[in-house]
């Protein structure tokens, strides 16, 4: 499988661990409106200045804001977007379209597979590896019942570490039990934990050999 | 799958070809031939069948035909699409699992039986292991830390997900292939 120091992600701009393994795959839970989009998708910002590819996923039809972060902290040229929210939106404005694909619907779990393969084939050896965000889970468990969507996480975790990817999905701890969370953190080597309190936005990380103990605020 | 011997079907209108892949594998399975699709369906319907080997030009029914009323009827045998040329549309989109392009060797045509029956167990193995997963959740959130350590369910269930776990993770090297990515993902989706 992985080979000992294989190619490593880059993060510590966005959070206080320096570096991901490839094959890294990464929860980021939190209740709503805590920032786990921004923050997968500044973990995405980062692969330009890397050389790699990067693609993100939503089901949640935001593909305008995901863009807009991006932007904010990098150039789009590395961002690949797939939208399976089946809105029928069509591209941000201004995005090239041989960078977008749609997937009809959540629950077309082939769909977001090829979309996946055909991202893949057309960066090609062309990047270092990618960084992909699959956002978001809670919306995943509303189309798909749960064994099911565990499956299917099984799944696409094992091909993403099969690719050395450095991938990242995003749940609302909020919306689903405790139990259901358990469940999935299974499939996760890393949780990034997200809580916002007076404004102050904290993350706490489990699973990572750098991360520190206590709750550790965001820039 | 059956206890023993993997079922192999294979559905070929050109009876000396049909004739040439059983020599190559009937030493390992238990193998039938069909010389059309509607015999086919017939024999899918009244034996246990674990893999097909289907032709994709027949006259009468088309390979694809078969295919549709294979899934239609939710008869569940792995399919691998057998054709002259290599396909260049998307095989795991039509609904197969496989492709293999004729004439072919002993080796190669085994080689896809055994690829589609090992994938056959694998999707077993992460169906269960999801079915796993979700007991011990379950039985985490309704008892406590002490209840766990006395629970012989418990233990019986962290034993066995430890198996599939393991099974499961050597199985993970072939997701470095596109085909078996995809329709393990089709799997499920399938999935009744």
């Amino acid at each position: 499988m992985m080979s000992e120091g294989g190619k490593t992600y880059d993060v510590g701009d966005v959070l206080p661990v320096s570096t991901f393994k490839e094959g890294t795959n990464v929860l980021v839970s939190g209740p709503a409106r805590s920032g786990k989009t921004t923050l997968g998708t500044r973990i995405l910002a980062g692969a330009p200045r890397n050389g790699e590819g990067s693609l993100a996923i939503t089901t949640d039809g935001n593909a305008d804001d995901i863009l807009d972060t991006y932007r904010e902290h990098d150039g789009d040229g590395a961002l690949h977007l797939v939208d399976c929210s089946g809105s029928g939106a069509g591209p941000p404005p201004d995005f090239p379209p041989d960078r977008y694909q749609t997937v009809g619907s959540p629950s077309d779990m082939t769909g977001v597979g090829v979309a996946f393969e055909k991202y893949a084939k057309k960066i090609g050896d062309r990047v270092d590896g990618s960084r992909v965000m699959y956002d978001s889970l809670t919306t995943l468990l509303q189309y798909v019942e749960e064994k099911r969507a565990y499956r299917f996480i099984d799944v696409l975790t094992g091909r993403f570490r099969a690719e050395g990817d450095l991938s990242v999905f995003t749940v609302d701890g909020g919306t689903i039990d405790e139990r259901t969370s358990h469940m999935f953190m299974h499939e996760f080597d890393v949780e990034v934990k997200i809580r916002v309190e007076d404004d102050v936005r904290e993350v706490l990380i489990d699973g990572h050999t750098e991360a520190p103990d206590d709750w550790t605020r965001l820039d | 799958m059956t206890e023993d011997e993997p079922t192999v079907l294979i559905v070929e209108d050109d009876e000396d070809v049909a004739e040439t892949f059983r020599r190559w594998i009937e030493d390992a399975y238990e193998t039938h031939v069909a010389l059309g699709g509607s015999e086919a369906l017939e024999l899918l319907e009244d034996l246990d069948i674990d893999v097909v080997l289907l032709d994709r030009l027949m006259p009468g029914m088309s390979g694809k035909e078969v295919l549709e009323e294979i899934k239609q009827r939710a008869l569940g045998p792995r399919v691998a699409m057998v054709t002259a040329v290599e396909p260049d549309y998307d095989i795991i989109g039509m609904g197969f699992d496989e492709y293999i392009t004729k004439p072919s060797s002993p080796e190669e045509l085994r080689g896809t039986v055994e690829r589609l029956l090992r994938r056959d167990e694998r999707d077993k193995d992460r169906r269960e292991y999801a079915s796993l997963r979700a007991k011990q959740a379950a039985l985490e959130s309704s008892k406590s830390k002490k209840e766990l350590d006395e629970s012989e369910e418990y233990d019986e269930l962290t034993d066995r997900i430890d198996e599939v776990t393991e099974e499961l993770d050597t199985a993970e090297e072939d997701l470095v292939d596109e085909t078996e990515f995809l329709s393990s993902l089709r799997e499920i989706e399938e999935d009744e």
